[in-house]
């Protein structure tokens, strides 16, 4: 139950709603385009505090642990997100190097971090300063995160190596495949709009 | 729940495009900038310029889109002897190699998403400023489809970051990046901004013609 209707318009077709009550887990959804307008998800805040502060432990083993060891001709190599990175920038494309480092490492980064520090308080009816700008660009930044485009990466690097030398599965792969699935549960966990309600009561 | 039967512009109102909010822009004037009260980003009542921005970033992909498959992205040292390998030599070289799946995903990621995306932007673009008012949700999807899927194209190149990392054989064998990842990062990243910039509810203002301020 919303304590005043919410009126909102639909994104994308523009039409305005009045939505008085969504159950937990379910949609209001626009009744000209059927998109979504708004969902209601339960305990969101809790829940998505609780995946975010996981994500973060796992974002280190992830990034730094070795994903891939390769073992051929007596030379053995690993690789983590950072080395492919160095290798980038060392070979003379220090734009794609920055580029790979944004997307899977600094923007999923600053994603977690942000959560973490507007949910903390949020959680506790407080409003840290600067939520609202925060989690704006959390919102804004959002589909530039591509962890799991990476992952795909390593697993058709690992079977095209497989075949022609002795491939080592690291630890970092298993923290990386958990991190892309606490994010994903973070991203159906979260209720934008309890977010953005909570902030402004709070303020 | 109800609709109450107006769209956000016809009433002088704007949804802010972070925060939904449903603000009040009638107020406002040619050359002011509208701030959201409850999360500071800019209100406006569509993207401002989108279709020619959209046009802009779209007609660079395309233009981007030929030295990203000419150039070479991967370039390997076998003994001495430098081999450059295209994109689509890449998917060549794994059909090959009897890797069939591989090079089903390579090819899909990195040669036919972006050019669906390329394609479907542009025959959006022309459906919204021909006015065609057929098969509105359709292409709604199909905007939101490709907006979903853009980000995949990205595949290739964070492999190619993981090949160069791993096959550092000396003379035996050495994998470098090509100047094609340069231009094929950047097909990537221009067709993400075109559909960022490309504001869906201009697909169905038209339908009802209603009065939107134009671009």
């Amino acid at each position: 139950m919303y304590k005043k209707p919410i009126i909102i318009a639909c994104p994308v077709c523009d039409l305005i709603h009045r939505v008085e009550e969504i159950s937990h887990g379910n949609n209001a959804g626009c009744s000209r385009c059927g998109a979504v307008l708004l969902r209601k998800k339960r305990n969101s805040v809790e829940r998505t505090l609780a995946l975010t502060i996981a994500s973060l432990f796992t974002f280190v083993p992830a990034s730094f642990s070795p994903i891939i060891t390769l073992k051929t001709l007596g030379e053995i190599r690993s690789n983590n997100v950072f080395t492919g990175v160095y290798e980038l920038f060392m070979g003379g494309f220090p734009d794609i190097a920055l580029f790979v480092l944004l997307f899977s490492v600094i923007i999923p980064l600053i994603k977690l971090l942000s959560l973490l520090y507007i949910l903390t308080p949020i959680s506790f009816n407080i409003s840290a300063p600067g939520s609202a700008y925060l989690f704006r660009m959390y919102l804004s930044v959002n589909r530039w995160a591509m962890l799991e485009v990476y992952l795909i990466g390593i697993l058709v690097a690992l079977t095209k190596l497989g075949d022609i030398a002795t491939v080592i599965i690291g630890p970092g792969m298993y923290a990386f495949i958990a991190l892309i699935i606490l994010t994903l549960f973070i991203s159906l966990a979260m209720d934008s709009n309890e977010i953005w309600t909570r902030i402004e009561g709070a303020a | 729940m109800t609709s109450i039967k107006m769209t956000a512009s016809s009433a002088g109102l704007a949804s802010c495009h972070i925060c939904r909010k449903l603000c009040n822009i009638s107020e406002v004037k040619k050359y002011q900038v509208a701030k959201c009260p409850r999360c500071g980003a800019k209100v406006y009542s569509r993207i401002p310029g989108s279709i020619t921005r959209t046009w802009a970033l779209i007609i660079t992909a395309l233009l981007l889109y030929i030295p990203a498959n000419l150039y070479p992205v991967m370039v390997f040292e076998k003994f001495g002897r430098s081999q450059g390998d295209t994109i689509i030599s890449g998917v060549e070289a794994l059909i090959n190699a009897d890797m069939w799946p591989l090079a089903l995903i390579v090819f899909v990621a990195s040669i036919f998403v972006p050019l669906l995306k390329i394609i479907s932007i542009i025959f959006i673009l022309l459906s919204v400023q021909k006015n065609w008012s057929w098969k509105i949700r359709q292409r709604t999807k199909l905007l939101r489809f490709v907006e979903a899927i853009g980000r995949w194209s990205m595949l290739d190149v964070f492999l190619i970051s993981i090949m160069v990392a791993l096959v550092k054989l000396g003379s035996v064998a050495t994998i470098t990046a090509g100047a094609g990842v340069r231009a094929f990062t950047a097909v990537v990243v221009v067709t993400i901004l075109a559909s960022k910039s490309f504001d869906p509810r201009l697909i169905w203002d038209k339908q009802s013609n209603l009065d939107v301020p134009e671009d």
